[in-house]
């Protein structure tokens, strides 16, 4: 193995936090980021390594074989779920530690895993629906629910698509709460307009659509498995956004369901 | 007995739905969906034999584990990319909901009767999920072993 220089180490720790900022960001587990970050040090025979991670923060130290070290850290800005990035991602941390290329290699490679086309939003829209429907389905939802499910699901996409668009963005709470009011108004006035449609299996499938299952999942999965501060946040960050959503909802059936609750 | 069977397609067409919205490949869905599928046969067979909410999510968490496990390996990719659709009829977010709204509408019995649902339901989730990686870490150390062996 040859040895990095210090402009070397500093480029190889600069890769490796950016792999872990990307893997992260396309939805990876933190203990499989870790993995990554590790493997890609022993491959390059960085030693001393310090890897504090977060899913919304990385701080990353190294030191070379000379006893150089290096410090850098980041935060992970929240995006969406993206499997085919993070797939890409995953074959590239191997490639490398496989095969070691170059330091200076190492970015233009990131960059170009990240460079992934993902879904159009209405194929988006239309698959989620779509699994809705399903949901629906499994809460014994009948043909008077499903029309609400297409209705309330393309609009809700489009109103968090105009609030959330870049330069616009009024935050992840207000996006669900004002979502989340929405689907509960649209619920409740379609079972004014269409009678005998289940108001409560329409709230539950709204709240389905907005409630944060995986992040529920991942918390569960960092606390048994070593990651417990992390656990700890993400889980605090499911209930306040489950209290935002539940709180629109209930709004929206004071103003619109004449004591449904 | 119909029933359950619609249930189980109605699982696999949400978890293959879930799977696109999470940008799995289209190439990937079946395969995604079938976790769902796999997942929800195992929770109505458990739920029909052991009544502990703990002990059938459990069970249900290690088999969706193991599947998504098993899938990556054979696929060459990452389990997350199976385990998100399969933990989809897992997810207890009704009772998260009945809970807060519980909270909200100061119902205490409601929020009370599922938070301690909620909580045995994240329980039995990640004693799941542990034994899964208990088990992927003694198929590593058996693995090392044998290629020391080879060597």
């Amino acid at each position: 193995m040859k040895l990095l220089t210090e402009k070397e180490t500093g480029v190889v720790l600069d890769y490796m936090l950016n792999l872990g900022k990307q893997m992260l960001g396309a939805g990876a587990s933190l203990e499989r980021t870790q993995d990554a970050i590790y493997r890609t040090c022993h491959a390059y025979g960085l030693v001393d390594v310090s890897l504090y991670a977060l899913s919304s923060f990385l701080s990353l130290s190294v030191k070379n074989a000379s006893g150089f070290s290096a410090h850098e850290q980041t935060t992970i800005p929240k995006s969406a779920i993206q499997m085919k990035k993070l797939d890409q991602l995953n074959s590239l941390s191997r490639e490398v530690c496989a095969t070691t290329p170059a330091p200076s290699r190492l970015l233009p490679m990131l960059t170009k895993a990240c460079h992934v086309t993902p879904y159009p939003r209405w194929a988006v829209c239309l698959a989620q629906t779509a699994a809705l429907l399903c949901l629906c389905g499994l809460f014994n939802g009948g043909l008077k629910e499903l029309p609400a499910i297409c209705l309330i699901v393309p609009i809700c996409n489009v109103v968090s698509w105009l609030i959330t668009r870049p330069g616009v963005d009024v935050g992840k709470v207000v996006n669900e709460l004002l979502s989340a009011f929405i689907a509960g108004s649209l619920s409740m006035l379609y079972c004014r307009l269409v009678p005998g449609a289940d108001v409560y299996i329409l709230l539950i499938t709204s709240a389905f659509m907005l409630i944060p299952g995986i992040p529920i999942i991942n918390s569960v999965r960092n606390v048994m498995c070593g990651n417990e501060v992390n656990g700890a946040i993400e889980l605090m960050k499911v209930v306040v956004e489950t209290v935002t959503i539940v709180g629109g909802l209930v709004v929206s059936a004071a103003v619109f369901g004449g004591g449904v609750l | 007995m119909l029933r359950n069977i619609v249930i189980v397609l109605l699982s696999f067409g949400a978890s293959a739905g879930f799977g696109l919205v999470f940008g799995i490949e289209t190439k990937r869905l079946p395969l995604a969906g079938l976790c769902g599928a796999i997942s929800r046969i195992v929770l109505i067979t458990c739920q029909s034999f052991i009544p502990n909410r703990v002990a059938y999510l459990f069970l249900s968490a290690l088999a969706a584990g193991l599947l998504a496990d098993f899938l990556a390996k054979r696929t060459k990719t990452l389990s997350t990319m199976y385990l998100y659709p399969a933990v989809v009829p897992l997810i207890p977010g009704d009772l998260l909901y009945y809970m807060i709204t519980g909270f909200l509408i100061r119902n205490q019995e409601l929020a009370i009767t599922n938070a301690l649902e909620f909580v045995g339901a994240l329980a039995g989730l990640g004693l799941g999920f542990s034994a899964v990686n208990i088990v992927r870490h003694y198929e590593i150390v058996h693995k090392r072993k044998g290629n020391a062996k080879a060597n």
